[in-house]
């Protein structure tokens, strides 16, 4: 009987070991997807290994976890992936420490792509709280309307920043002044360029600026004209120097026509690069030294 | 009484639970499995996994060696070297210290940074003045030393090497005799200064291509030459004045100015072609006659 009794709580003691021994394991798989490390690696700047550890099998069932998309965000951000940036960016819920940036970079990378509905639209679905996140968002606005070159909504934006923020202050002044240039600039006429060029070879493109090439252009184009004209008067119009001698004359004066068309097409487009650039950075420094420090 | 074992059991599952370390520690096994196994980037991430968690600065060091050789077999030797200089060498024991030195060393000689291999090659003598400790490093440092034109140095080294090896008597002195051919001068890399190339073509059009070598070059480039002068001096003759200068000797300037500076390239091209062809004979030699023991005697030190 005593016997019998303690085989019997044996076996419910085996039992209830049997019961609990999967335990550590289900706890551990749900603690296998390691932040910490992950955290690290996005810190160490070892992005390509930051997303493999998120896309292998241990993270893939933490779906709803802020700072799994926030770095992974981050990660395809820093690799200049900003489509798939923004997309897991925006997925981080307000109650995340990492909202604010991650919506606010959001925008800058769609701003980026040129999706500026997109990104007017996610920093219009902001939950903000604080006077300065405000300021931030407006001067944001701002810079997406310059860049629509929509310069009365720039106006409107900008007065509603706050522009003694440190953050913003110079990059607000450096917006300004360049909706000033981008108001005062004449654009410059391709037809104009080609028709200079085909006065006089090379006015063209110191039309558009090239002063250098210019020269180049005139010296070329009048040294093949006048050894065609040297041929023509020496060997006479049917000889197979002066046909030669006249065919590379023709294509030098065709190519300094349509080099100095070109010239001020790639001007006009440079400007615009250049001015768009210096937008873009200028939204993004106040970014990175409000939310990335 | 009888439910104390079970009762400890208990309290057993849930310290594991609680501390965690038992299941967030990684193992280094499979680090090394993944290495083992050819699965480099795998293997770089847990290498880094485990070295984020330890706390002995000597494993560490090891665990990042691992992940910069794991660099070196992406092919990005250059994350490589930077893996390794992160590494703190200081408090590390002279193993670990060869091992990186040697590793860092191998890194800078496949990048072209030759001076950098050659200093590490003295760090290495600095810490190790027993010149017999260093054998194995030998092989690398006298294609370092090829490399750098320094034929007796490389020379030295590999006399030291052989009387350091394992190799018979014969095969030594065989070895010996076809070493002090492949160092005579006749067989030793020509240097071609790129200076003297492209004076040469400064005074004869064509002559720096044929100092570097390349005779077929350099012939169709003087004829290049006297085909434009010999067109310029026709023109002036026919009275063409504008067609002999702009055409006939303007194109004879863009190819005499083009000539000269082909001929500086041209001989740094093979200069660095002629050490690389020497380096190779070195390195299937050294394979020939002195097998994989070198390399077997480095990697078999495991932390």
């Amino acid at each position: 009987m005593h016997r019998t009794g303690r085989l019997q709580s044996l076996i419910i003691q085996i039992f209830w070991l049997l019961l609990l021994l999967p335990v550590p394991g289900i706890i551990s798989a749900q603690d296998s997807c390691d932040l910490k490390f992950i955290s690290h690696l996005v810190n160490r700047g070892d992005y390509r290994e930051a997303l493999y550890l998120i896309d292998s099998s241990d993270c893939r069932h933490v779906k709803t976890n802020d700072s799994l998309n926030y770095f992974k965000g981050w990660s395809l951000y820093s690799l200049k992936e900003l489509d798939a940036s923004a997309q897991c960016l925006l997925k981080t819920h307000p109650a995340s420490v990492f909202y604010l940036k991650s919506h606010f970079f959001a925008a800058c990378n769609y701003t980026h792509l040129g999706k500026f509905d997109e990104a007017i639209r996610t920093l219009g679905e902001l939950q903000l709280h604080s006077a300065q996140d405000s300021a931030m968002r407006y001067f944001q606005l701002a810079g997406i309307s310059l860049l629509q070159n929509n310069l009365p909504a720039f106006r409107e934006w900008m007065d509603k920043t706050d522009r003694n923020q440190y953050e913003i202050t110079e990059p607000a002044d450096i917006l300004q002044k360049l909706s000033g240039e981008i108001q005062s600039h004449k654009t410059k006429s391709p037809v104009l360029a080609g028709f200079l060029s085909a006065v006089l070879p090379g006015s063209g493109k110191l039309y558009a600026g090239k002063k250098g090439e210019a020269v180049s252009a005139f010296l070329s184009t009048v040294g093949l004209g006048l050894v065609a004209c040297e041929n023509v008067s020496r060997r006479g119009c049917k000889d197979v120097q002066t046909i030669l001698f006249g065919t590379a004359f023709a294509v030098a004066y065709s190519a300094n026509i349509y080099g100095a068309v070109l010239s001020v097409r790639i001007l006009e487009s440079e400007y615009h690069e250049n001015v768009k650039n210096t937008i873009l950075f200028n939204l993004h420094i106040p970014l990175r030294n409000s939310y990335d420090r | 009484m009888s439910r104390i074992p079970f009762f400890l059991t208990c309290i057993f599952l849930c310290a594991i639970v609680t501390t965690g370390k038992g299941i967030a520690s990684p193992d280094s096994t499979r680090a090394f499995s993944l290495f083992a196994r050819g699965e480099f980037f795998k293997a770089s991430v847990e290498f880094e996994r485990i070295a984020f968690y330890e706390t002995n600065n000597q494993r560490i060091a090891w665990y990042r060696y691992y992940k910069a050789l794991c660099y070196k077999e992406m092919n990005e030797t250059n994350k490589a070297l930077n893996e390794l200089e992160t590494i703190n060498l200081f408090p590390s024991p002279d193993s670990v210290f060869l091992r990186i030195k040697y590793e860092q060393a191998l890194c800078n000689y496949l990048t072209g940074n030759i001076p950098q291999a050659l200093w590490n090659f003295d760090e290495i003598h600095m810490r190790f003045p027993d010149t017999l400790k260093t054998v194995n490093i030998l092989p690398l440092q006298i294609l370092c030393l090829n490399a750098d034109r320094q034929w007796n140095s490389a020379l030295a080294g590999w006399n030291y090497l052989l009387d350091h090896s394992t190799l018979a008597e014969t095969d030594r002195s065989a070895l010996r005799k076809e070493l002090t051919v492949m160092y005579s001068r006749k067989y030793l890399p020509r240097y071609r200064k790129p200076e003297r190339a492209e004076n040469w073509s400064r005074f004869i059009p064509g002559s720096g291509q044929l100092y570097c070598g390349s005779v077929g070059e350099g012939s169709v480039n003087l004829l290049i030459h006297l085909s434009l002068l010999g067109f310029a001096g026709w023109e002036f003759y026919s009275h063409c004045w504008v067609t002999g200068y702009f055409v006939g000797l303007g194109l004879f300037n863009k190819f005499y100015h083009g000539g000269m500076h082909r001929a500086y390239l041209l001989a740094m091209q093979k200069n660095a072609e002629q050490i690389r062809l020497f380096n190779e004979k070195n390195s299937a030699l050294m394979i020939r006659s002195l097998g994989n023991n070198t390399s077997e005697h480095l990697h078999s030190q495991n932390p």
